[in-house]
């Protein structure tokens, strides 16, 4: 810059001497140049004078201050001074120490930005994994509502059936809600529902399944007409309608075994609550045609009763072949549709043995026990009364011993029966009887009604006076016709519902013989005979002989025998389906 | 003699494709003899769902059912297959079931 001024000044000193001031203000404007470069804050020469001028500006602008030059527009020259012709012009000129406050203030707004550029990639990170909870959640949840077809059955057993009977009589039932008119109605056929279950199965876990299964019953009963107000009345009549009560209602606890490590009986479970009993539903399976008939005990007993019972097959060998299915339990002494009227339990088991060891449930020989002992259903203080016979109130026990060759296609079971005091007259009559057994008037002339009446009370004291025996024969089986879908089948028993008897008019033998078809995995049909036979030959039962089991002549019975006290027998004929699910 | 000798290797692998054929068929017609049949089955129980035993295994009555609408649907789409069911001639009832 020296030389510069130097080589400025020499060239100009030797022009002429109205030269020098033009040469001065060359310098001066070259001066504050110099000082504008080096950032100086204060006035370099008075406004006034001869020098541009600088001046500070307001508080907001401090850090700026303003510096005044002039400039010729014709010429486009610049002064350091006013002058004719020329016009200001101001230059902002940031001081050093404003400087460094606004860079600072760019400084933190560049450190505040980033600091929120991290805040912003924060949640952007927190969105993303939160997103992704929620697409973890979603799956989850359909994967159980998925699941639920695994832990859920719904299911459905019905039996449908049409039966003709060729001769009607009085007896037993052959199949549950199944009645059937008395002498004298021969040709009478009707369609029957037998059974409507719902089944609903949910095993929330593998170790535990509830069931709930409701199914129809017949309603019978007295007309119930209602009187309305003063003067009128609605009709109402319960008999024939199929309702629908509970069946089963238990909680299963599947793997009570398999938690304590006792392979043998890993597949044993505990049920409780309204669970059948431990030897009809097992039978019924073992015979296979159900819904064609009932199974003995059945005839008798009801298949359910509330309680608690454990069961299972017990296995052993490298195979695990069941050499052992059991099933026992405590019951109430009432069934599943009776009030509970007594103080006291009753106790049943069912033990199977298979001596060669079972591939599965039936494989093979099979040597089944069965055994239950309780008490009628009847509350205290009825039963302790005292009386020469307990008649209704009286200890009660069943037995059934079977011997059954099960194979995939065949089947052959021979069953004996025993019972103390487990068969009544309502079992006698299960199907229909004569009205005066169940406190009714026949609509018969006054004596034929006093024979009635006669032979109702030689039924309650030969069948339910506290001190009857009972015993009964069974042979059962099928056999599947190869290469057909037919199998035929049937049932043979011989039961005596009191053996102190010497010759009992109400022993009866009951037989079926029928063929099956299976349409598919779900339906089949049965066409078969169904015959209760009273076999015994016709003839009048002593009156000396009946009071020795408690018998009472009714009012106005003066004869010494009761007479004709064989009823008849019942055939038909019986086309059954049944639809399992 | 290449064309004889080519000749010859055709009929050759010709042969063995034959030969390999009528083994998958003859395994195909053993598999479809395998299905298990409900009517052939023994009860094990009638429940939900109904259980049968069929050649030493148990089946439940959805697996005796599917297995018999996949042999019929593959005797459909090869009808030369003998057929699986031992009452054939009542098509219009196995198809109805």
């Amino acid at each position: 810059m020296l030389t510069l001024f130097k080589g400025c000044t020499s060239t100009l000193g030797r022009r002429r001497r109205g030269s020098v001031v033009l040469l001065s203000w060359s310098a001066a404007i070259l001066s504050t140049a110099l000082l504008m470069l080096t950032g100086a804050t204060s006035p370099l020469y008075a406004q006034a004078g001869f020098a541009p001028s600088v001046t500070s500006g307001t508080s907001a602008a401090a850090a700026t201050t303003t510096m005044t030059l002039w400039t010729d527009p014709r010429t486009g020259q610049v002064f350091t001074r006013p002058g004719r012709g020329r016009v200001p012009m101001s230059f902002a000129i940031v001081n050093p120490a404003a400087q460094r406050v606004l860079q600072q203030q760019l400084e933190d707004q560049k450190a505040e930005t980033a600091r929120l550029a991290r805040q912003l990639n924060e949640q952007r990170t927190q969105t993303t994994a939160v997103a992704k909870q929620v697409n973890d959640i979603t799956p989850a949840w359909q994967n159980y509502v998925g699941n639920l077809k695994n832990k859920v059955s719904v299911g459905t057993l019905v039996w449908f059936d049409y039966g003709l009977f060729t001769h009607t009589g009085w007896g037993p039932q052959w199949l549950t809600q199944f009645n059937a008119p008395g002498p004298g109605n021969n040709m009478y056929n009707s369609f029957y529902l037998n059974r409507a279950y719902i089944n609903f199965l949910f095993s929330p876990t593998e170790d535990w399944t509830i069931r709930v299964t409701p199914n129809i019953y017949t309603m019978t009963g007295p007309t119930t007409n209602q009187l309305v107000g003063r003067n009128s009345a609605y009709s109402n009549s319960l008999i024939g309608n199929l309702g629908y009560r509970l069946k089963y209602a238990y909680l299963q606890y599947n793997t009570p075994f398999k938690a304590l490590d006792i392979r043998s009986m890993a597949k044993d479970t505990i049920q409780i609550g309204e669970i059948p009993q431990p030897e009809t539903a097992w039978e019924e399976d073992l015979y296979g045609f159900r819904y064609v008939n009932l199974t003995t005990w059945n005839w008798a007993e009801s298949s359910t009763f509330p309680g608690i019972a454990i069961q299972g097959p017990i296995t052993f060998g490298p195979e695990d072949l069941q050499y052992i299915d059991y099933n026992i339990g405590v019951f109430n002494n009432g069934g599943f549709h009776a009030l509970e009227l007594t103080n006291t339990t009753q106790f049943q088991g069912r033990v199977s043995i298979y001596p060669f060891g079972a591939k599965w449930r039936f494989d093979g020989l099979g040597l089944t026990s069965y055994y239950t002992y309780g008490w009628n259903n009847a509350t205290p203080d009825t039963a302790n009364l005292p009386a020469a016979l307990k008649g209704s109130s009286a200890v009660q026990e069943r037995v059934a011993e079977i011997v059954a060759y099960t194979a995939e296609t065949w089947g052959l079971a021979f069953e004996y029966d025993w019972g103390r005091n487990a068969w009544s007259v309502g079992n006698e009559f299960s199907s229909s009887g004569p009205p005066a057994a169940f406190g009714l008037t026949p609509n018969l002339n006054a004596a034929l009604t006093l024979d009635q009446q006669a032979y109702a009370n030689l039924a309650g004291a030969l069948l339910g006076n506290g001190r009857a025996y009972q015993q009964g024969f069974n042979f059962f089986g099928h056999y599947h016709i190869p290469g057909t879908r037919l199998t035929v089948f049937g049932w043979l028993k011989q039961w005596n519902p009191n053996t102190q008897v010497a010759t009992n008019p109400f022993d009866f033998q009951y037989f079926v013989v029928g063929v099956s078809y299976q349409w598919n995995e779900y339906l089949r049909f049965a066409l078969d005979t169904q015959n209760t036979l009273f076999y015994h030959d016709q003839y009048n039962f002593p009156v000396s002989y009946a009071k020795t089991f408690g018998f009472t002549a009714p009012t106005g019975f003066k004869s010494a025998t009761i007479p004709d006290v064989v009823t008849r027998d019942t055939h038909a004929v019986m086309l059954n389906a049944e639809f399992a699910f | 003699m290449g064309h004889s000798k080519s000749s010859a290797e055709a009929k050759l692998a010709i042969g063995c494709a034959l030969a390999i054929a009528g083994c998958v068929g003859i395994v195909s017609i053993a598999a479809a003899s395998s299905v298990p049949k409900v009517e052939d089955c023994g009860i094990v129980t009638i429940s939900t769902p109904n259980k049968y035993i069929c050649d030493g295994k148990v089946y439940t009555a959805y697996e005796l059912q599917h297995l018999r609408e996949k042999s019929e649907q593959t005797q459909k789409m090869d009808p030369r297959m003998p057929s699986n069911d031992s009452q054939s001639r009542q098509t219009s009832g196995s198809k109805n079931r």
